[in-house]
């Protein structure tokens, strides 16, 4: 399948990591406050509606972005309360956004739009591309670093921004106290609920962007649970990279690779296409079996 | 500067009608090691955590060097210069030893983390207070004496004045804890007020200046250590009791029923759990062992009834090795256990009373059949060992939780004497119990005693295992310090042994 499989699959690769490692990210750093913050593929659909909505209202995709990026605040901040105020079950909330938004975003859809199954339409803003015109002669270079929107790039910026944080702030310290050893944290005179609602904070607004991504980063659409377990795929990705950014990066970029070669290997007649779309799935089981059974041995010892 | 950095007048706490603390007081002058001592449950915890505000006093005053405090939390307790070292640590395990000291304060501007400022001022303390660590380890591999000196100078660098330890020892192998008294020594003559909570009354007259003993919730006295004796500290702290007296049934003929050879038991930390452990019970004998609590009983308990395995040694069952025998093999062949915690492990707090009671049996032909449990069967046993036992519940079926302690113990001794049996572990057995039920259980105990069952006693409380014992092992950090005839020794002479004051 050499002419299905191509060097143009690396770009491919890129773009379907992206809306994984931004909502990655942000949930490294509610995982290591201690939250897994299961409510990603709910707060990254709400996003992505959202910014289709906003975006087509106000003619912008940039209104689109931050109105993205605050619904999926408000879903982090909902979950912080119940966990930090009344003792509520993370996976609970999570799942609970998670179906509230997928059934809230088809509600919407419907009563607003009239429509079923997607909105789309010349009206709604996608995000602009950034055009490197010097390295459009170099094969490679031209697939990874140029014609894509401004937030790819913000994803490898936010790579070493969290890497910094985490490691080599005070804050960062502080919060990953909190995540760690709670006890010790509020023994230090840390509010640990303050650093709790940071990390669900960060998670839900780099949910949200990367659920903008996702409507307005290629397609300019919204359609019926666009996110496909993208979410989910997210969390995997945070424990597969045991709460590192660097972790969270070579996850995405693994899985990223994995959809890139499903979309293409979909052209392919020989093989059946239910199978091609399962090999993300199943690369999701694959690395956290090999994940748990690394620990599980580690710990054994 | 004031005469007295902690003065603690009055205090009282109160759980329901159980007095923790009543009206106890305790005064500390800055740069001394204040001791304070007594068994457990004598509210010295409770007394400590009021003033690090973990809990809140009903009633009393509080005054830091002269000034009075409203300690709410432990936030409150830096901000008045009160630090404490827990017996478990707070320590945060992936963090270097560095991050963890620094955690939590800010003395370098702007929002990096910046080490190469922070590392001289916290080396300059180490060296001053003899504290050796290495600052760039992580701090779950470093072993658990230098996790506790961690501890002291996370307390330093916080400017503490008042250093509180609740047993800091005891989780530390002798050189350990002779390097720690040298450092608290040093802070107490750089100033520092120092309340030290222990058992061990080596340690007493070894570092202190003061002591306060506790008996009961209340304050016994307070004296300078080098006007007393050891003698005088443990008559304060055992003080008197009542002792009840049984029928004991004489034997002239009695075989071995369990022997113990050279148990050990490893644990991570540096210092074994149990340490060459023999001994033997016989029919009709009851051994108990004394001791101060977490010195192994609870482990040798386990290693008995199947629940832990020994790292070496036998355990001998009627003359048949056994060490290999899990729970359910040993229960097989006689061994009946009653829990130390009643709650936890005695029955299944959710359950029913019925359910709790055929928790071991409920596979035997007296209750199932093809794998059916029969409730007829069932309940007509519950409602066998209810008369009894003596254990008053509104039905057989109500949850277990409805019930008193006393009577959810007197199930427990119920349930274990029921069934076939050789030897009882009975694990403080009256523990939160009212004083009727004490005396049927106690009645029951002496009664299977006299019928040639063999009991293995452990209890924290004295005046229990000397009445009901008739021989005494004393357990000290995981050894058996001595085996005496419980007619020919006394609780002095026991609580010397029990604090390692007196080997052999």
């Amino acid at each position: 399948m050499p002419e299905i499989i191509n060097l143009s699959i690396i770009g491919v690769a890129i773009r379907m990591a992206t809306p994984l490692l931004l909502s990655s990210l942000g949930g490294v750093v509610a995982y290591r406050a201690g939250i897994l913050n299961v409510g990603m593929e709910g707060m990254m659909l709400a996003g992505a509606f959202s910014a289709v909505v906003f975006s087509m209202t106000f003619g912008s995709s940039t209104i689109g972005l931050i109105a993205a990026g605050l619904i999926g605040l408000l879903a982090a901040m909902l979950t912080g309360l119940i966990y930090n105020r009344y003792k509520g079950d993370v996976f609970v909330i999570g799942m609970a956004i998670n179906i509230g938004a997928l059934g809230l975003t088809n509600f919407l859809m419907r009563s607003i739009f009239g429509t079923v199954g997607a909105i789309s339409g010349s009206d709604i803003i996608g995000f602009p591309k950034i055009e490197i015109n010097a390295i459009k002669e170099f094969p490679v270079l031209r697939d990874v670093f140029t014609g894509n929107p401004i937030l790819v790039y913000a994803s490898w910026g936010l790579v070493l921004i969290t890497f910094v944080f985490l490691n080599h702030t005070r804050v960062g310290l502080n919060l990953r106290a909190v995540g760690e050893n709670p006890e010790a944290a509020a023994a230090a005179g840390l509010n640990n609920s303050w650093y709790r609602y940071l990390g669900i904070a960060l998670s839900g607004i780099s949910s949200g962007f990367a659920g903008a991504y996702l409507a307005l980063g290629q397609l300019s659409m919204f359609t019926e649970n666009m996110t496909a377990g993208r979410g989910f795929i997210a969390l995997a990705i945070i424990i597969f990279g045991r709460g590192t950014a660097e972790g969270a990066l070579l996850g995405s970029l693994l899985f990223g690779f994995a959809e890139a070669v499903a979309m293409q290997l979909q052209g392919a007649s020989t093989v059946p296409p239910q199978f091609v779309l399962m090999i993300p799935y199943v690369l999701t089981v694959v690395a956290l079996t090999i994940f748990g059974v690394g620990r599980s041995r580690r710990l054994s010892t | 500067m004031h005469n007295l950095a902690v003065s603690m007048t009055d205090i009282c706490k109160s759980y329901g009608k159980f007095k923790a603390n009543d009206h106890v007081s305790l005064h500390v002058r800055p740069g001394t090691i204040h001791c304070l001592v007594g068994e457990n449950g004598a509210g010295k915890t409770t007394l400590m955590n009021i003033l690090y505000g973990l809990i809140q006093k009903d009633y009393g005053e509080i005054k830091i060097f002269g000034q009075p405090a409203n300690v709410k939390n432990p936030i409150d307790a830096n901000g008045y210069g009160i630090s404490m070292v827990h017996q478990h640590f707070k320590l945060v395990p992936s963090f270097t030893v560095l991050e963890n000291v620094i955690l939590g304060t800010s003395k370098t501007r702007g929002p990096l983390l910046d080490k190469q400022t922070l590392e001289p001022e916290i080396l300059q303390l180490c060296n001053q207070f003899g504290l050796e660590i290495d600052l760039q380890k992580v701090t779950e591999d470093i072993p658990v004496g230098s996790q506790q000196r961690v501890e002291i100078l996370k307390a330093l660098y916080r400017g503490t004045e008042i250093l509180i330890l609740d047993e800091p020892t005891a989780v530390l192998t002798p050189q350990e804890s002779e390097q720690l008294f040298i450092t608290l020594e040093a802070l107490a003559q750089s100033g520092t007020a120092i309340i030290f909570i222990t058992h061990k009354l080596r340690e007493v007259f070894r570092i202190s200046s003061e002591i306060t003993v506790m008996r009961g919730g209340r304050t016994v006295g307070t004296v300078f250590t080098k006007d007393v004796t050891d003698n005088h500290i443990v008559r304060m702290m055992i003080g008197k009791s009542i002792s009840l007296s049984f029928d004991k049934k004489g034997f002239t003929e009695r075989k071995v029923v369990l022997s113990l050879q050279k148990i050990n038991l490893a644990s991570s930390r540096s210092k074994p759990i149990l340490e060459n452990v023999s001994f033997e019970i016989a029919e009709g004998e009851i051994l108990g062992i004394a001791g101060i609590e977490g010195n192994g009983q609870s482990e040798l308990v386990e290693v008995i009834s199947g629940a832990q395995k020994a790292t070496s040694g036998k355990t001998i069952l009627d003359g048949d090795d056994v060490s290999h025998f899990n729970v359910r093999e040993r229960r097989n062949i006689g061994v009946v256990h009653i829990p130390e915690d009643r709650n936890k492990t005695g029955v299944n707090i959710s359950a029913s009373l019925l359910e709790n009671m055929i928790a071991n049996n409920y596979f035997m032909p007296d209750i199932s059949s093809y794998g059916f449990i029969s409730e007829s069967k069932a309940s007509s046993y519950t409602v066998q060992i209810c008369n009894t036992y003596n254990v008053k519940s509104a039905s057989v079926l109500a949850p277990i939780s409805s019930l008193s302690g006393g009577n959810i113990q007197k199930a427990i001794v119920g349930r274990e004497l029921s069934m076939p049996r050789r030897l009882l572990l009975a694990s403080q057995p009256t523990r939160g119990v009212d004083i009727g039920s004490i005396e049927y259980i106690y009645s029951k105990l002496i009664e299977y005693r006299n019928n040639g069952l063999a009991t293995l006693l452990v209890s924290s409380d004295l005046a229990e295992i000397l009445t009901m014992s008739d021989r005494i092992a004393v357990i000290y950090e995981g050894k058996i310090v001595s085996i005496l005839n419980a007619h020919e020794t006394n609780e002095i002479e026991l609580g010397f042994l029990m604090t390692g004051s007196k080997e052999n």
